[in-house]
């Protein structure tokens, strides 16, 4: 009988749904960064789950780095951010590294690190 | 339909029964006490019960209309037709065999919010839209079994077969076919006067569903692939046909322990579990699973079956568990034209569980018998969703009483009961996040749960009349109906007018 009941458990199941990302921006030439934030208003940004259609805002930036916990799936990533220099100067900067269908990030595992690699717009 | 009136003619023609007494065989069954002594499930038990051969031809005609539906994902009403013919067949004193054909053919009205056939079964795992509309439906469902005792071993073999084809012929067009298989073998053994009895059965489930849209201007609304207390699939929701092919494909063991007295009258006591398992793939997105649904049954039931002088009763008390959990998958970009299942996680949980106690007395008279059958219980349902978190909880007490009169009269048996019942909520609570949910269907679930969380009362009543033709025939007319009353939602009437002719 508890074979019967423990059957239903045969198929492996991933325990934890969530991943813990951590986002690098690269700048090219090495500029520094203080902080860096991204307009959640603005429609071409997106860290969207391409199965669930969830879009998670990103946090700011501190440094060239930030922390996020998403749920885990396939993500198209894309954005403008707004960016403050470490001299105090201010930019724009775009990300389109994975902006399609065609072009998505998986984001499997309990823990992930994604490289932003930029390009300076302003 | 041919094939069935084949099969009918051929269940009609084995059953060659001795005709003896067919008066007190067709009031005993009248008896609920006696019905009650009927074991579940198992292809084998039948050896021991209470019946002699016999077999029930009937016209039944059923209807519903629910002003606030229990489910709108099985409508507002509905109006089937129904030919059902059931027999067994005592072929010695060792062993028999039991069959039953049934066709029904009717109409689903304002099924809202589902898409697919069989929803208690899948649910959540369903396709749905705002508009839904009437569903057809038509439904053959054959079974048969063979069964015998060789000293104190007895053994069985059966199965049964459903086939179920829904459809609707305005946008949107569900269109879905349903074959559901089963098979069972029973076996025990008899010590003292209690047998012991053994069944376990294997299930294949399979539905094939689409949903089309002819008008030239364009779909009438959008279909989702639902996943849980209002969350959905955003990926493939739309009216792409591609994208709503879709199939489940289950199967599932489950197995039975049950002790019950040689004669009708003693102890009786079952356990029953069962697992069943579905996945619900895309058919023309390289056919991957992207849900999977496991569901967990747990059935546990203690009774007597007792008789004092004029009086029998039988009382039973029982639980019934349910546990569902489902699981979604993490579908990739679908590169080349191939959509692999990367992994997949569990999402939605729900959990059912339905106790109480039931009793069915009857106390003979020289002029007739009376009956009454009270019963009471309690039911919990709860069922959440990972994330977003999403939850919905009600627990109520539940009781009835039926009473009622079996008469016996010259060539008659008469017989008529009332009853009346209610529900008192307990405990109920909602939560579904406004991000992430579309306001229509967060509206349709806040519907649903208000249908569950209301307290209401019912009544019913039933008549029955049997005429013994000749010898070996008797002709039966059996109404009944039933009212809910729930405060503020309006009243739900509830019919079946059947007729049959039994030897």
């Amino acid at each position: 009988m508890l074979l019967v009941v423990a059957a239903g458990c045969s198929k492996p199941v991933e325990d934890n749904i969530y991943c813990d990302v951590t986002l690098r921006l690269s700048l090219p030439g090495g500029k520094e960064v203080a902080s860096m934030t991204v307009n959640p208003a603005l429609r071409g940004n997106m860290f969207k789950n391409i199965n669930t259609g969830i879009n998670y805002p990103y946090p700011e930036f501190v440094g060239d780095v930030c922390k996020m916990t998403v749920q885990k799936g396939v993500y198209m990533i894309a954005f403008d951010g707004d960016v403050v220099y470490s001299d105090g100067t201010s930019g724009l900067v775009r990300f389109t590294g994975y902006n399609s269908l065609s072009n998505v990030r998986n984001l499997l595992e309990d823990e992930e690190t994604v490289e932003l690699s930029v390009i300076v717009l302003r | 339909m041919r094939r069935l009136l084949v099969i009918s003619f051929m269940l009609l023609s084995i059953a060659a029964v001795d005709a003896q007494d067919l008066s007190s065989r067709r009031m005993a069954r009248q008896s609920s006490v006696l019905r009650a002594s009927e074991i579940d499930g198992s292809v084998a038990a039948y050896l021991y019960g209470p019946w002699s051969s016999y077999t029930e031809a009937g016209v039944l005609l059923k209807g519903r209309d629910e002003k606030a539906p229990e489910y709108v994902q099985e409508g507002n009403g509905e109006n089937l037709g129904i030919v059902d013919i059931r027999t067994l067949v005592r072929m010695d004193s060792l062993s028999a065999v039991r069959g039953s054909v049934r066709y029904s053919n009717g109409l689903r009205r304002n099924v809202c919010w589902n898409s697919s056939s069989d929803f208690r079964l899948l649910y959540p795992y369903v396709m749905a839209d705002s508009i839904g509309g009437n569903l057809s439906r038509e439904q053959y469902e054959f079974s048969g079994s063979y069964a015998a005792r060789r000293g104190r071993w007895h053994y069985g073999l059966g199965a049964q077969y459903r086939a179920l084809h829904e459809y609707r012929q305005v946008d949107p067009r569900p269109r879905n076919i349903v074959s559901d298989l089963s098979a069972s073998a029973s076996a025990g053994y008899q010590f003292g006067g209690s047998v012991l009895d053994l069944t376990v059965s294997y299930r294949k489930y399979v539905q094939s569903q689409n949903v089309d849209f002819f008008n030239e201007r364009g779909a009438n609304t959008t279909e989702f692939h639902f996943t849980g207390l209002g969350s959905h699939f955003y990926r493939y929701m739309g009216s792409n046909s591609s994208l709503l092919q879709t199939r489940y494909e289950g199967e599932g063991v489950s197995m039975a322990a049950s002790i019950f007295p040689v004669s009708v009258y003693g102890f009786r006591a079952r356990l029953a579990a069962s697992s069943f398992n579905i996945a619900h793939c895309l058919t023309n997105q390289s056919d991957v699973p992207y849900t999977y649904l496991y569901t967990r049954t747990l059935f546990a039931s203690a009774g007597h079956i007792g008789h004092d002088g004029d009086l029998s009763y039988s009382i039973d008390l029982y639980g019934d568990l349910e546990d569902r959990r489902g699981t979604e998958s993490v579908i990739d970009n679908g590169g080349g034209g191939y959509y692999a299942e990367l992994m997949h996680f569990k999402m939605y949980s729900a959990t059912s569980f339905e106790g109480g106690l039931r009793g069915t007395f009857e106390l003979a008279r020289p002029y007739g018998t009376w009956t009454v059958a009270p019963s009471a219980c309690y039911d919990r349902f709860f069922s959440d969703y990972e994330y977003p978190y999403r939850k919905m909880m009600f627990s109520d007490f539940r009781a009835s009483i039926e009473a009622g009169f079996i008469k016996d009269w010259k060539s008659w048996i008469f017989s008529g009961s009332v009853a009346g019942g209610c529900v008192k909520a307990l405990s109920d609570e909602l939560e579904i996040p406004d991000d992430y949910t579309i306001p229509e269907i967060k509206d349709a679930y806040e519907a649903l749960f208000a249908r569950h969380t209301s307290d209401l009362r019912s009544a019913g009543l039933r008549l029955y009349a049997e005429k013994m033709l000749s010898r070996r025939f008797s002709l039966g007319l059996d109404a009944s109906c039933k009212r809910l009353f729930l405060s503020g939602a309006g009243n739900s009437d509830y019919y079946e007018l059947s007729i049959s002719v039994n030897f």
